[in-house]
């Protein structure tokens, strides 16, 4: 694929997602609601693990301290949706900022540990605070984001847009970033992060600034959340999220703007999708499980990058090009002649 | 009969980098064969290839009998001994215990005598034997690993640069060492060395390897009086 | 005085438990450098075996010492079967993708147990007498001494295998320097498979000490694993007996703080452990017992 059919598919796929609430019906606007801001969710693990080459356990926290920050703004301190909005997402990257810290010390699984942790405790704090917070049961908001009267559309299609908007916002701000130089000596710290301190550079700065605006993301996916569903629960942001965040973008696979979009749609629509073949639903996240397996094994690139994968020898195949060669393995690889199964 | 090691057309390497182009040569029994050869010439590269550590093509034969296609732990408890170069002690094991994990294989009853015989043939190492390997100086890891590889009794033993890191003077204790256990026990050894002139004091045959092909073969004394030999690796 | 004696014996009694699932944690990091985020689930999926085995409505109704037995064979047997059917592909893989794959097997043994067994909540009987010992205002729960016996037991007989069995020796060569193992004739893939089969029988029996008190269910063991990481982070991750005293570093901590902390109360205690976590990796990130690593970016 060249650059301008590439433009022209993004175009085309962006015009027909701007027009969907004119064609479709409102339980599927509100399911591509879900879709979007579990996209923007997925994303922000993107971010992380793209620029750091680390994963968090914890985005289901983040997501829902912003989501749980937005819905006691909007109902209890009556807040509009609107400053919620920075205000939330600032919430969520100053915690991850302050996770970031002690992450960052030595081990590389210390950040999935102190992530796993706040995923764990987070559900337990509005229990805390049940007489604020209507602790298990939730909370339900009276108030909804409503379209301005002067446009007289739909308040399901406002939300759509508010919500397309400001995700696209989001990933054009990530594209932007790796394409730029910051975005590439970011990506230098993580592959080479002694020869970044050597030279100079705040290895520790800038992993928990990355840290910072991954997790921001993550508040941006839970004002989206309060936003689509006017609801919050505890049980709404558990550590199950987080995995489910994680095997979402295994499936989209990272390093691509189509990666979160797969990886959401398939964490939205698969569960419909097994309960429709008569498989019992309990089963869902076994078969999650075995397809992050399946995924990390066999497709480590997820399915975005599989399909790049196919494109590039689709058309590698046409034009006679010089054989690649087999490219060289890490020596890792070859150290032992017992063949990985 | 069958020598004890037969090696044809054996080619290894890393990814698509080949070391090592079809190289053979034999050991028979009780004989000690080295392959000189300088940095990067692949010496390491032919035992990790012969030991199974690295995947490797043509025919390895301990005893007539074909190695290719086993894991690296079943050639080990086919007879093949290997002492790595470097750091191949269990560091947080002491001396005994790093004796012991080539002993695991024997009779149990047969490990105290195998100790005592390894603590004799090593005597330097008896009054460490509680002392953590990783604490012990390079002479003294190099001998351990030695002798590790020669409690599980190797029918070949495979030494990988037994003179690394060593002064003159170990390193010819550790070479009389291991010309009088040759002597001794008949075990046949297979030995890559840098440094030809004494490895060449105890060798009975040996080869020449350069750019992963043997370039020269001879005796032991042939080598030792060949000029480009005594050019490049005597230093006369 | 005798409150604040009495919090620090139940901590203890907790933290052997937390120490426990350290224990397991720690044995599969040192003998394959992986973080075992599926030991919780594990664990359950085992004390569910054991429930089967012993509970008389819905099982088969053997004494609970047998289900318990069964319950720790099974996890032996359960541990060794992952291992080589879905970790050895990816034993040489980064950490990233191992976690991945452990957080894999955490959903599907989840959601397995429940679809096998029951969503439900289940009582499991202890194997231990109700009562108490009854010491000058303090009182010992037989269960919390059983608890800390069995456990004490348990840590002297891996003591001994890794001390002085042919076995245990084999296991620590082939986790410190799998080469040279292997060219020792040790098939070191299969020493990692019994690792994790002695790991998750470690985890079977701490899931089914820990049952009676917070019961049986398919989210049992997942409050019990962050203490665990925190009992593990707290004795250098790589250190069996500083994972039991981690274990009851946290126990006792957590019991002092939900009882003198009011703000915490009987909700957060898990932020407890936290802490921990947050406050060993910022002040002393090798851990109590664990060596000073190398790495430092």
């Amino acid at each position: 694929m060249n650059k301008t059919t590439n433009r022209i598919l993004w175009a085309v796929l962006l015009g027909a997602l701007v027009l969907a609430p004119f064609f479709v019906g409102t339980v599927e606007i509100s399911a591509f609601q879900k879709v979007i801001y579990l996209s923007v969710a997925v994303m922000s693990l993107n971010v992380l693990t793209g620029f750091n080459g680390q994963a968090s356990i914890g985005h289901s926290a983040f997501m829902g301290i912003a989501a749980y920050f937005t819905a006691l703004a909007v109902q209890s301190h009556g807040w509009s949706y609107w400053a919620a909005l920075p205000a939330s997402v600032l919430v969520a990257a100053l915690v991850g900022a302050a996770a970031g810290v002690p992450a960052l010390r030595i081990r590389g699984m210390n950040l999935a540990l102190v992530t796993l942790g706040l995923a764990m405790v987070f559900p337990q704090l509005p229990v805390r605070f049940t007489e604020e917070t209507g602790g298990t049961q939730g909370m339900i908001l009276d108030e909804s984001l409503g379209a301005p009267a002067f446009l007289a559309v739909s308040d399901v299609a406002w939300r759509y847009w508010v919500l397309l908007t400001l995700a696209v916002l989001a990933f054009w701000l990530v594209r932007n970033t790796r394409a730029s130089r910051l975005g590439r000596s970011i990506i230098a710290i993580r592959d080479q992060p002694i020869a970044a301190h050597t030279a100079g550079v705040n290895v520790a700065a800038t992993k928990i600034s990355v840290f910072a605006v991954s997790a921001g993301m993550a508040g941006l996916a839970g004002w989206m959340f309060t936003v689509t569903n006017q609801f919050v629960s505890p049980s709404d942001f558990t550590v199950l999220v987080s995995i489910n965040l994680l095997l979402g973008m295994a499936v989209g696979g990272s390093g691509t703007l189509l990666g979160p979009v797969i990886g959401a749609a398939f964490l939205h629509y698969v569960p419909d999708a097994v309960t429709a073949t008569g498989i019992d639903p309990v089963l869902t996240p076994v078969l999650y499980g075995l397809v992050l397996i399946l995924v990390v094994y066999f497709l480590p690139g997820g399915a975005a990058g599989g399909l790049a994968q196919l494109a590039k020898r689709f058309s590698t195949a046409r034009k006679p090009s010089p054989p690649a060669g087999e490219p060289a393995r890490p020596v890792s690889q070859l150290t032992s002649s017992t063949p990985n199964p | 009969m069958s020598p004890v090691l037969e090696v044809h057309e054996l080619t290894a390497g890393y990814g698509s980098l080949t070391v090592l182009r079809e190289v053979g040569f034999t050991v028979g029994e009780g004989e000690i064969v080295v392959i000189l050869g300088a940095n990067g010439a692949g010496k390491t590269t032919t035992l990790r290839a012969l030991s199974g550590l690295i995947p490797a093509a043509g025919s390895v034969a301990l005893h007539g009998e074909e190695l290719q296609g086993r894991r690296a732990d079943a050639r080990a408890r086919l007879g093949l001994g290997h002492a790595p170069e470097g750091r191949g002690t269990f560091g947080d094991l002491t001396v005994d215990e790093n004796l012991r994990m080539g002993g695991l294989r024997l009779p149990r009853r047969e490990v105290p005598a195998a100790l005592d015989h390894a603590y004799g043939l090593f005597p330097q190492l008896a009054p460490l034997r509680d002392r953590a390997a990783g604490r012990l100086s390079g002479g003294e890891q190099q001998m351990l690993t030695v002798a590790r590889a020669l409690m599980t009794r190797p029918r070949l033993l495979l030494l990988d640069e037994p003179s690394m890191g060593l002064a003159p003077q170990v390193t010819a204790e550790l070479f009389a060492e291991l010309g009088r256990i040759n002597a001794e026990s008949r075990t046949a050894m297979l030995l890559v060395e840098q440094n030809a002139a004494v490895a060449l004091t105890i060798a009975h045959r040996g080869h020449v390897l350069e750019s992963g092909r043997i370039v020269l073969t001879g005796t032991g004394p042939e080598l030792a009086g060949n000029a480009s030999v005594r050019r490049a690796y005597l230093g006369v | 005085m005798a409150l604040f004696l009495q919090r620090v014996i139940d901590g203890i009694g907790n933290g052997m438990l937390y120490g426990a699932v350290a224990l397991a944690l720690v044995l599969i990091y040192r003998a394959t450098g992986m973080v075992n985020f599926a030991q919780g689930e594990m664990a359950m999926f085992c004390t569910f075996v054991t429930w089967k085995l012993a509970d008389h409505q819905f099982g088969i109704g053997l004494p609970i010492v047998v289900g318990i037995a069964g319950g720790v064979a099974f996890g032996f047997l359960f541990g060794m079967a992952l291992e080589r059917v879905v970790i050895r592909p990816f034993e040489s893989a980064d950490h990233l993708r191992q976690m991945i794959v452990t957080l894999g097997l955490f959903l599907a043994i989840n959601a397995l147990a429940a679809w096998i067994f029951t969503a439900d909540t289940q009582r499991l009987a202890s194997p231990f007498p109700s009562g108490a010992l009854h010491l000058g205002g303090v009182s010992l729960s037989y269960q919390e001494l059983g608890v800390v016996g069995v456990l004490l037991v348990m840590a002297l007989l891996l003591r001994e295998l890794f001390g002085r069995t042919r076995l245990g020796l084999a296991m620590r060569g082939a986790s410190m320097n799998p080469e040279s193992s292997r060219l020792l004739g040790v098939d070191v893939s299969r020493m990692l498979m019994v690792g994790w089969g002695l790991s998750a029988a470690i985890g079977a029996l701490a899931g089914a000490l820990v049952a009676p008190a917070v019961f049986v269910s398919p989210g049992m063991m997942q409050t019990l694993l962050l203490y665990g990481f925190a009992a593990a982070v707290l004795g250098g991750f790589d250190s069996a007996p500083g994972a039991l005293v981690g274990g009851v570093v946290v126990g006792v901590t957590q019991a002092l703080v939900s009882g003198y902390v009011s703000a915490i109360g009987t909700q957060l205690q898990l932020a407890t452990a936290f802490a921990l976590i947050l406050a060993v990796l910022l002040v002393r990130p090798q851990g109590l017992f664990g060596r000073v690593p190398v790495e430092r970016v």
